[in-house]
């Protein structure tokens, strides 16, 4: 069963009226199965944020259909929308987006809280999530005192806390040196073995990509190729690096886009 | 020429957040003009009426007032200004602008917007100031004619544009020169340093309880005036220090408490709005405090004013519509009986059992204690006993060597007689002097000494029979001359029937006239012009204050985009979005409003002390009027910060 179907999305900014009309996505097919991790990428301007934000369901597709978990978000009002983000979609940022007015343990609260869940059983979930993170003892803490890979397993652990269907990362390792990279995404495969988390990471970076189960890879707003990892993680980073040279465009930045 | 473009288009670019400050500044202009012209204007110069000289020194005190406010309003927003600026002319800094081209654009820009705040502010005064003389005219009943046309007074312009522009130049300066050009360029690329957690003393938070509380107690149980008049400095200075701490203690102990109950904490939006109110707090503890005690002044002097109008209003109806005295007692009582027969004629209907005459013996009086001389007139208690007795008003009885002096009537007014504590005062008559004993005084509503012409150097005496043949040289009737009072039914609308009245009476021998009628008006004149004054200040201030808050909230406008994105994503909806923001919004708007009716209130109860009376519904009504403008202050810069969050959060 696909928890993500995604078919023939279109984006054009820019109306009709308009001569300078930009089309970054030209009719793009995309599934996800339960429990798949898959990694999203692409050179710059192939149409990633984009997904991206209409995956989020922050942007909406000029033409096409998206179905998350069964449901179509374009047919819900805003107000649903929120709620089905809320309780369906988790996300995790480059700059991970904790808000720093509240401790690591109310920022992992904050999509609980948002959905009504009693406090106590906020306080339960909480505490079982950071354990399973291995951040139980930085709970306490403010987001300005922690390391960034810290940082990065506490938004993960919000992401997680209210059990999505899908987990979205964007880019999850962008700030991070190289053992915190690791840290993270281990911590994005073991969620993904033992739990059973689906999740989607778009990406510049071949190693984050590695440890995906598969990748696809876009262009010019389109499905390029896809790959999937039949064995060794290293072999598959070098798959990814000759692909990368067919499709072109600068992977050299691997940080920010 | 170029750099004149920049600054317009900087301006136009930050709109928003100097749209705010333009209008404040434009206001206090406005008002400043506007008080300095009603000060110069002939109606008040030309002494129109009694309260024209205090009403000049309240407006300078008022002027000085809003000119030191303005300076300090001035100075914060601009540096609040500069500050939300820095990135920018950090890039241009980079760009290879050099320090000095930054502070001459700094300075186009703050010329442009002060300039042209100062126009607009003299021209809106202008308007109003015109509209107010036609309505002072009007209301005094003045038969000056109000020229056409927008008529601008020219010292007061010059006087206001002097102020401001020296205010606005200087901090201008001070601020452009406090500048770093090397600092700025850093701050381009420093990572925005998170705020760490504010901390609050637990026992400051007591320390403002205390003060606090100790204030609005001592407030309460002051006894009399004299303790009130004593205890006004030390107690708001103790409350003031009350409120100090308050915003910056215990408002955040208080939400960083609420962050602990999980079971409120945990609920829905509260998460983010409790923890953004622990900072908010904290980050604007004295902008807080220092709008909640000018709130409380200002509420509390226009309660003041509008209680004492009030009171005033109501004395005026406890005495003789009408009331005069004549020279001359032979002719005296056909006079007033020809005043009389006018005054029906034109329409007057006086109440018969009111109109009393009343012989008087003029003499000269002396007091010990006071060096000045000065014209008494002497009442017999018989003749005042006589008149009391018409008039149902309080009888006296004196032994020879006594006096006692006629009051003003006022509610809760007692006579009171006490020869032991009575003033000696040495009385010459035509011939003899004596000495009397000043022991007592009476309320009466017969004559009204407050509004007569020469108000309070004329003294009234009831004296014993046989003093007062002794003074007037052994003539028995040897009287001087004659009062006359009466109530008119409809005293309200004769005023023409008065005039014509008044031209009966002989020219040179009318000593005091009063007429209710002139009384109200020119007490109601003053009155209004009073809480004009006030109101205005109030609006003024309340602009002002709301205005530095709203500059907070733009100050952070790109953080907090940046932090309701993150929100939005993670599923929260515009709705919760607006309501968090309005609940943000609504506390740091309406926290100094509650503190400041509290103050208010306790304040109005000493105030009620000193007058004797109860002023409650005053200070309630003041404090309303007072919520109507932060109200409409705080919609319009919610819809303002909401329009500016949308695009990013909803």
């Amino acid at each position: 069963m696909s928890v993500l179907i995604a078919e023939g999305l279109t984006k054009i900014y820019g109306s009709s009226k308009e001569t300078a009309t930009t089309r970054a996505l030209a009719g793009l097919n995309l599934k996800v199965g339960k429990e798949e991790f898959v990694g999203v990428m692409g050179p710059s301007g192939s149409g990633k944020t984009t997904l991206l934000n209409i995956l989020a369901t922050i942007d909406t597709p000029t033409s096409g259909s998206i179905r998350i978990n069964g449901v179509s978000p374009t047919a819900l009002k805003r107000n649903e929308l929120a709620r089905f983000r809320r309780r369906e979609l988790g996300f995790v940022f480059q700059d991970f987006n904790l808000l720093n007015t509240l401790s690591v343990r109310d920022n992992i609260a904050l999509p609980l809280a948002l959905d009504n869940v009693r406090p106590s059983e906020i306080t339960h979930r909480v505490e079982g999530v950071a354990q399973r993170l291995g951040i139980s003892h930085i709970l306490p803490k403010r987001t300005y005192e922690i390391s960034g890979g810290e940082q990065q397993r506490a938004a993960i652990a919000r992401a997680i806390v209210h059990k999505p269907a899908l987990l979205l990362a964007d880019e999850p390792t962008g700030n991070l040196d190289s053992k915190s990279s690791r840290e993270v995404m281990d911590a994005f495969v073991d969620l993904n073995a033992k739990d059973g988390a689906t999740i989607l990471v778009v990406t510049h970076d071949p190693f984050v990509a590695s440890f995906c189960q598969r990748i696809v890879f876009i262009k010019d707003g389109k499905l390029f190729s896809e790959l999937r990892r039949k064995n060794q993680r290293q072999t598959f980073f070098q798959e990814i690096l000759d692909t990368l040279s067919v499709l072109g465009g600068d992977f050299s930045n691997s940080g920010r886009n | 020429m170029a750099l004149l473009h920049i600054a317009y288009n900087n301006v136009k670019e930050n709109k928003r957040s100097y749209v705010s400050f333009f209008a404040s500044f434009a206001f206090s202009v406005m008002v400043f003009y506007i008080f300095h012209a009603i000060a110069t204007s002939p109606e008040v110069t030309a002494g129109g009426y009694s309260g024209a000289r205090s009403l000049r020194e309240g407006l300078r005190i008022a002027r000085w007032g809003i000119g030191i406010f303005s300076f300090f309003f001035t100075w914060y927003s601009n540096s609040v200004f500069t500050k939300s600026r820095k990135r920018d002319l950090g890039v241009m800094a980079l760009v290879g602008a050099t320090s000095g081209q930054i502070h001459a654009m700094l300075l186009l820009e703050n010329l442009l917007i002060g300039i042209s705040s100062i126009v607009v502010g003299l021209l809106a005064g202008a308007l109003i100031s015109r509209l107010m003389a036609m309505a002072t005219v009007h209301m005094l009943r003045l038969d000056i004619a109000i020229p056409k046309g927008l008529v601008v007074s020219i010292p007061s312009m010059w006087h206001t544009v002097l102020v401001y522009s020296g205010i606005f130049i200087g901090i201008s300066l001070l601020n452009i020169l406090s500048i770093r050009t090397t600092r700025v360029i850093g701050l381009v690329q420093a990572p925005k340093k998170p705020k760490s957690p504010p901390k609050a003393s637990i026992l400051l938070s007591i320390l403002a309880v205390v003060c606090i509380g100790g204030g609005y107690y001592t407030a309460c149980i002051l006894p009399t005036a004299a303790n009130v008049v004593k205890g006004m400095f030390p107690v708001t200075a103790v409350v003031s220090l009350g409120t100090y701490f308050l915003f910056t203690q215990l408002s955040v102990v208080v939400f960083r408490h609420l962050t602990k109950r999980r079971g409120l904490y945990y609920r829905n939006i509260n998460l983010i709005t409790i923890s953004d109110l622990t900072f908010q707090m904290k980050d604007n503890a004295r902008v807080l405090a220092m709008v909640t005690i000018l709130s409380a002044a200002v509420m509390t002097s226009s309660g003041v004013i509008y209680s004492l109008g009030q009171a005033m209003i109501a004395e005026i109806d406890l005495t003789r519509d009408i009331w005069f005295a004549l020279s001359g007692a032979e002719d005296g009582p056909e006079i007033i009986n020809r005043y009389q027969k006018t005054l029906s004629e034109r329409g007057a209907r006086i109440e018969e059992d009111t109109a009393a005459i009343c012989y008087v013996e003029t003499a000269e009086i002396g007091i010990e204690t006071e060096e000045k001389i000065r014209t008494v007139w002497l009442i017999s208690e018989d003749d005042y006993n006589e008149w009391a007795r018409r008039a149902k008003s309080i009888p006296v009885s004196l032994e020879p060597g006594q006096a006692v002096r006629p009051i003003s009537m006022y509610p809760g007014a007692e006579p009171w007689l006490d020869p032991a504590s009575g003033q000696i005062a040495q009385i010459r008559g035509e011939k003899n002097t004596m000495e009397l004993n000043i022991c007592g005084r009476v309320p009466t509503n017969l004559v009204d000494l407050r509004y007569a012409a020469w108000g309070s150097s004329l003294m009234i005496l009831v004296v014993h029979p046989a003093d007062l043949l002794v003074l007037s040289s052994g003539i028995p009737g040897g009287y001087s001359g004659v009062i006359f009072s009466c109530d008119v039914e409809n005293w309200k609308d004769v005023d023409r029937a008065e005039k014509a009245a008044q031209k009966v009476l002989p020219e040179g021998r009318i000593e005091t006239y009063v007429s209710r009628n002139d009384v109200y008006a020119q007490v109601k004149a003053g009155y209004s012009m009073a809480m004009f004054i006030v109101m205005f200040m109030m609006f003024l201030f309340f602009l002002a204050s709301g205005s530095m808050l709203y500059f907070r909230f733009f100050l952070q406008l790109q953080e907090d985009r940046e932090k309701y994105t993150a929100l939005r994503r993670l599923g929260l909806s515009w709705r919760e979005v607006k309501t968090i923001v309005s609940r943000e919004m609504a506390v740091l708007f309406f926290a100094p409003w509650v503190v400041a009716t509290l103050h208010q209130t306790f304040a109005m109860q000493s105030f009620a002390t000193m007058l004797e009376r109860s002023v409650w519904s005053y200070g309630i009504t003041a404090a309303l009027v007072f919520l109507v403008p932060q109200t409409a202050y705080f919609f319009a810069a919610r819809s303002a910060y909401l329009s500016e969050l949308a695009p990013a959060a909803r």
